[in-house]
C-alpha cells in the first residue's frame, strides 16, 4: 500500500531533487574537466617531443581544471558516500546513536561548506577589486577560477542541507546517507 | 606538548564519525581563530593548495588503473604469475605476491591492489588447499605494496607537501618495494613448506610460459614504460600519469576491445570523485597546517629536538612510533597531511634526506593499512572474503613483523632507498 508522504517530507524531497540535479551537473563538469586534463597533458607531451613546441600555458590551465574537478565533484562525492570518515566508535552504536552521528556529520559538512563559501567569497571579491591576474602565461583574471571555491562550497552546502532535511523529516533512513565507513572503502578507484 | 594535545583533540573529533575533511577544516579554522583572531584568509590558502599541476598525477594514475581494470587488461595477470611459480612450495602465494607487485606498479593504490588481486587469488588458494589465514595474510600484505611501488598516490601527496621530487620518490620506492615483495614471497614459501599446505604442480613448459606472458604482455609492459620514462627524465610524474592513462585507454579500446565510451565516462567520474574526496582533505589539512604554523608548533618541535640533542636516529624512531600509533586510528592520507608540515622543519634541521624519510613514512603507512582497529586493507579483505576480522588480523600478523623488519633495514641502510634516485638523469 502506498502512503502519501506528509508536507514536510514532500518539501524535503522536492528540495533534494533540485540539489541532486545541481550535484549531477557538478560531477558531469568535474568528470569533463578530468578528461580534458588528460587530453591536455598528453597534447603537451606530444607537442614537446613530437614537434619541439613546449606549451607553457598548459600547466596553468590543468591546475585550474583540477580546482574545478575537486570543488564541483565534492557534492556528488557526498551523495555517493565517498568522503572518508572513521567509524571506529560509531559503527557500534544503535539506531538512535547512528541517527545523531549522521546529523552531526551532515552539520559538520554544511559548516565546512559555509567556511569555503565565506572565505572563498572574500578572496574572490579582493581579487576582482584589485584585478589580480595569474603570474603564468595565461595571465588569467584570478577571481574567475577562485570563484570555484565558493561555488563548490554552495553546492556542497545545498546537498548537505537537503539530505539533512530528508533525514530529519524521516524521508530517508540513516544507513542510506550515513557518512562512509572505512569498511565501505573497498572500491578499486580508491587513492591509497 | 601543544601539538600532542591538538592531535589528541583532533583524533577525538574525527572519531565522532564526521567526514575527515570537514573535521580537519573546522578544527583548523577554530584553532586559527584562537591563535590569530580576525586575520585568516582561507580562500586563498585553499585555492593555492588545489591549483597544483603536480597533484593531477593522482587522478590520472587512478584513470589509468580504471581503464586497465574495466578493460580487463589485468584479468590474466594472476594466472600468468601462477604459471611461472606453480612448481614452488607456496607457489600460489608467491604468484599472489608477484601479481600484487605488478598491479601495484599500475594502480598506485593498496586497497585497489588487495581488492583486485584478492578477488582472484583467495578463492584459488582455498581450492588449492591453502588455509584461509594463509590466503588472507598474503593478499593483505601484498596489497600494501601498492603505495610503496611506484606510482604511488601517497608519495605524490608527500612530494607536493614537502616539495620533494616525485620522480626521485618513485625511484626510491622501487628497491624497497621489490625487497619487501621478495621477503613476503620467501615467507610464503617457508610457511607452505613447513606446514605442507597447498598443492604443487609440475613446472610450466617453455610453451606455457610464452603463452602466459603473451596474454599479459600489455599489463607487464606499461609499468616499465612509465617508470622508464620518468627515470630517463622524459616525463614528469603528471606527464607519466597522462601518457600512461592514454596508453591504457588505447590498449583497452583497440587491443582488448573491452572498453566502451560509457566505461570511459564512468572512469572519469570515479576519478573525479576520488580527487574531490582526496583533495578536500588536502585543502582542509592546509587550514590545520596553517593554524599549527601560526602557533609556531613546527619551530617549537625543532627547538625541542635541539634542546634534547636528539640524533637523526632517535628522532626518526620517535616519529616512526608516533606514525605507527596514528596509523591505528587514521587512514594514510590524513597521516601524511597532518604530520608532514610539522616534521619537515626538523628533517631540514637534522639534515635528514626528505626522499629517504618519504620512503620510511610510506613503509610505516603500509603498516597502518594492516593494523587494527582502522586498517583499510583489513576492511578490504573482509569485503572480499567475508572472513571474520579476527582471522584476517591473525593472517596478516606475521607480515606486520616482516614490514617492521623491512622498515628497520631501510633505516639502517638508507642506500636501499637512495641508490636508484642518485643515478637518475
Amino acid at each position: 500500500m502506498n502512503v502519501e508522504p506528509g508536507g514536510a517530507r514532500r518539501i524535503a524531497r522536492a528540495a533534494d531533487r533540485i540539489s541532486r540535479l545541481l550535484s549531477d551537473a557538478g560531477i558531469a563538469i568535474s568528470g569533463g574537466a578530468m578528461l580534458t586534463s588528460l587530453v591536455l597533458v598528453v597534447y603537451g607531451v606530444v607537442l614537446r617531443y613530437g614537434f619541439n613546441q613546449p606549451q607553457t600555458w598548459l600547466d596553468e590551465l590543468v591546475g585550474y581544471l583540477l580546482v574545478a574537478t575537486v570543488m564541483l565533484g565534492a557534492c556528488d562525492a557526498l551523495r555517493k558516500r565517498e568522503h572518508i570518515a572513521i567509524d571506529l566508535l560509531t559503527a557500534r552504536l544503535g539506531g538512535r546513536g547512528r541517527f545523531v552521528v549522521a546529523v552531526v556529520a551532515l552539520l559538520a559538512v554544511a559548516l565546512a561548506a559555509l567556511l569555503f563559501i565565506t572565505e572563498g567569497w572574500e578572496t574572490v571579491a579582493f581579487s576582482k577589486m584589485v584585478d589580480m591576474r595569474s603570474t603564468g602565461y595565461l595571465a588569467a583574471p584570478l577571481w574567475v577560477v577562485q570563484a570555484l571555491i565558493p561555488l563548490g562550497g554552495a553546492l556542497l552546502l545545498l546537498n548537505a542541507a537537503t539530505l539533512l532535511g530528508r533525514l530529519l523529516a524521516g524521508d530517508i533512513a540513516v544507513d542510506e546517507l550515513a557518512p562512509p565507513t572505512d569498511q565501505q572503502h573497498g572500491q578499486p578507484e580508491r587513492g591509497a | 606538548m601543544t601539538f600532542l594535545v591538538l592531535l589528541v583533540l583532533l583524533v577525538c573529533l574525527l572519531l565522532t564519525g564526521m567526514p575527515v575533511f570537514a573535521g580537519l577544516a573546522l578544527f583548523g579554522a577554530a584553532v586559527l581563530m584562537i591563535a590569530e583572531p580576525g586575520a585568516i584568509n582561507l580562500g586563498e590558502l585553499v585555492f593555492g593548495k588545489l591549483d597544483t599541476y603536480l597533484l593531477v598525477a593522482i587522478p590520472l594514475f587512478t584513470l589509468m588503473a580504471q581503464f586497465m581494470i574495466r578493460g580487463r587488461v589485468v584479468d590474466s595477470l594472476f594466472s600468468t604469475t601462477h604459471t611461472l611459480t606453480r612448481h614452488l612450495p607456496g607457489g600460489l602465494g608467491v604468484a599472489t605476491v608477484i601479481a600484487c607487485t605488478i598491479f601495484a606498479a599500475i594502480s598506485g593504490s593498496s586497497v585497489a591492489t588487495a581488492l583486485t588481486i584478492g578477488s582472484a587469488a583467495i578463492p584459488q588458494m582455498l581450492r588449492y588447499g591453502y588455509s584461509l589465514r594463509y590466503a588472507l595474510g598474503v593478499v593483505g600484505a601484498g596489497g600494501t605494496l601498492g603505495i610503496l611501488i611506484p606510482p604511488s598516490g601517497p608519495m605524490v601527496l608527500y612530494g607536493v607537501i614537502s616539495d620533494t621530487s616525485i620522480g626521485q620518490l618513485f625511484m626510491a620506492g622501487l628497491v624497497p618495494g621489490l625487497m619487501l615483495a621478495a621477503i613476503f614471497a620467501l615467507w610464503c614459501m617457508a610457511v607452505a613448506w613447513r606446514t605442507g599446505q597447498g598443492r604443487r604442480e609440475p613446472r610450466a613448459s617453455i610453451g606455457e610460459i610464452w603463452e602466459a606472458l603473451r596474454r599479459s604482455i600489455w599489463a607487464l609492459a606499461l609499468p616499465p614504460f612509465i617508470l622508464g620514462g620518468m627515470y630517463a627524465g622524459i616525463f614528469t610524474a603528471t606527464e607519466a600519469a597522462g601518457v600512461g592513462a592514454m596508453a591504457a585507454l588505447i590498449i583497452a579500446v583497440l587491443v582488448y576491445r573491452n572498453l566502451g565510451w560509457r566505461d570511459v565516462w564512468h572512469s572519469a567520474l570515479d576519478a573525479a570523485r576520488t580527487s574531490s574526496m582526496l583533495f578536500l582533505i588536502l585543502a582542509a589539512a592546509a587550514i590545520f597546517g596553517h593554524a599549527l604554523t601560526k602557533l609556531r608548533i613546527p619551530n617549537e618541535i625543532v627547538e625541542l629536538v635541539a634542546h634534547y640533542g636528539l640524533s637523526q636516529t632517535g628522532f626518526l624512531i620517535a616519529v616512526m612510533v608516533l606514525i605507527l600509533v596514528l596509523g591505528m586510528f587514521l587512514e594514510t592520507i590524513s597521516i601524511i597531511l597532518i604530520t608532514t608540515p610539522v616534521i619537515l622543519p626538523v628533517l631540514i634541521a637534522l639534515k635528514i634526506d626528505p626522499v629517504w624519510y618519504g620512503i620510511l613514512l610510506t613503509v610505516n603507512l603500509e603498516l597502518a593499512l594492516i593494523t587494527p582497529p582502522v586498517g583499510m586493507n583489513l576492511f578490504t579483505l573482509k569485503a572480499v572474503s567475508h572472513a571474520p576480522i579476527g582471522e584476517i588480523i591473525r593472517g596478516v600478523a606475521p607480515y606486520f613483523m616482516l614490514l617492521v623488519f623491512g622498515l628497520a633495514l631501510i633505516m639502517i641502510f638508507p642506500q636501499l632507498a637512495l641508490f636508484l634516485p642518485g643515478t637518475m638523469f
